[in-house]
């Protein structure tokens, strides 16, 4: 559960990061503003508060108005693809910003419009860039999936909170449940650097 | 061509001031006609990059109009896409796009602008290529490239547009001295097309060889402005005087 909850936020979270990260990127006020307190607003506030916030706004209403029970996990999709894509975004600015001003100047030279530009040669490159941050905000979630267990997401914390109320050992009981998040994230960290090698390698060709 | 006039850049109080208030164009006024080479020289900072680079409003003007065949250059039409695509630009530093190969890099902007097909691109890029003497490396990465080598592929990339004038930016001052040559010879070979070309250079010898006309700058304004012979040979003003024994060439 942990796992296809980091996995989900931080796919679709990039998808819908490239908004907000457009959106800042511009030169356009109109556009930028808002995107800018969009991400310092979910970057300034804890994320247990948005993720109960969001709970409150979405899911309650939603049974008592439609009778419908989600259930958790999909506000808890909802309120972690918020807090992900808002840091995300900033990644993904971070790398566009990062390839060379020289790039645009050339495209834009041979005719090319910005968003052409954007696509065709900023993004491609800012991928490189992006690619590590985007490992390490994988690890980050996947960590941060553990305050779930507020919402009764049958997440790893929330298995603990169970565990705990039949034994004694308390202490074991947290230190298992630290090991198996290094278990996740230890993994994937290694995957990520096998990536991004694999990316530079073919740089070098 | 339907061009009106003769003029194909016609610059009229051109001004630009940088954030830090350094005037570095400080009114120009300019014409650059149909086939003619124009060179601009002058000491680093006297803003001949920034005149050039304004040409197709890689730099927007502070004021001042830039006519491009007639059309007004305006960042905020959307027609200047299609005026660029007809004013070619070769970067200092080559500016090459790293993630596609050298055909790629060729004819990414013909097929996405000028909306041609895949196979006549690649046609296009292979003649170019063989104009700017690097058949053999059709399927290079820039990074496998040298300096000399990169700057040819740039010059064969902004050819593709099938320019109607050249802006050479510096193209030869980020080379190591031995890969001048390379480049300058291609440059040269599209002197002999009558490409209509601006340079902005630092190889007085050249620019001497070459250009119809050559412009001296200082302090963001055009100093001189004469032929070869008149601006090397028999500079007028003393700061061109100046400048010339300092670079120390004729």
């Amino acid at each position: 559960m942990t796992l296809l909850l980091a996995f989900l936020a931080v796919v679709l979270g990039s998808i819908l990061a490239l908004i907000p990260a457009m959106m800042r990127l511009s030169k356009n006020k109109i556009l930028s503003i808002p995107a800018t307190a969009y991400v310092e607003i979910i970057r300034g506030t804890p994320m247990l508060v948005q993720v109960l916030l969001i709970y409150q706004l979405l899911k309650i209403p939603l049974l008592l108005i439609g009778g419908i029970d989600m259930g958790s996990f999909v506000p808890g999709l909802v309120a972690l693809l918020i807090n992900s894509s808002a840091y995300i975004s900033e990644i993904i600015r971070g790398g566009v910003q990062a390839v060379d001003q020289g790039q645009t100047e050339a495209a834009r030279s041979l005719g090319m419009s910005s968003s052409l530009t954007m696509r065709k040669i900023i993004l491609p490159q800012a991928i490189k860039n992006i690619f590590p941050a985007l490992g390490n905000e994988f690890v980050t979630i996947i960590k941060e999936t553990s305050i779930f267990m507020y919402l009764g997401i049958a997440e790893l914390m929330y298995q603990v909170g169970i565990l705990k109320a039949s034994s004694p050992a308390v202490t074991e009981l947290y230190i298992v449940a630290g090991l198996m998040y290094l278990l996740l994230t230890y993994p994937l960290s290694k995957l990520m650097n096998y990536i991004e090698r694999r990316m530079h390698h073919a740089d070098a060709k | 061509m339907q061009t009106p006039s003769k003029d194909i850049i016609v610059i009229n109080g051109l001004t630009k001031t940088f954030k830090n208030t350094i005037h570095a164009l400080a009114g120009v006024d300019m014409v650059v006609h149909k086939g003619e080479v124009v060179s601009i020289i002058g000491p680093s900072g006297s803003g001949k990059s920034t005149l050039l680079r304004c040409m197709n409003l890689m730099e927007i003007p502070t004021s001042g109009t830039v006519v491009f065949e007639g059309n007004l250059l305006d960042i905020k039409s959307k027609k200047i896409n299609q005026l660029r695509e007809k004013i070619g630009m070769v970067f200092q530093s080559f500016n090459l796009f790293p993630h596609l190969s050298v055909i790629e890099n060729i004819t990414l902007s013909p097929r996405l602008v000028r909306k041609i097909d895949e196979e006549t691109a690649r046609k296009l890029a292979i003649d170019l290529l063989e104009k700017v003497g690097l058949i053999d490396k059709v399927d290079a990465y820039p990074n496998q490239l040298s300096g000399g080598q990169k700057q040819r592929v740039a010059i064969a990339r902004a050819l593709a547009m099938k320019p109607d004038v050249l802006l050479f930016d510096e193209p030869t001052s980020a080379l190591d001295p031995e890969m001048v040559g390379e480049v300058l010879n291609v440059m040269r070979s599209l002197v002999a097309e009558g490409m209509t070309m601006v340079i902005v250079t630092h190889e007085m010898a050249f620019a001497k060889e070459v250009s119809d006309r050559v412009l001296f700058m200082s302090d963001g304004q055009i100093v001189e402005m004469g032929s070869p012979e008149d601006i090397f040979s028999h500079p007028k003003e003393e700061r061109t005087k100046v400048f010339l024994k300092r670079v120390n060439v004729f």
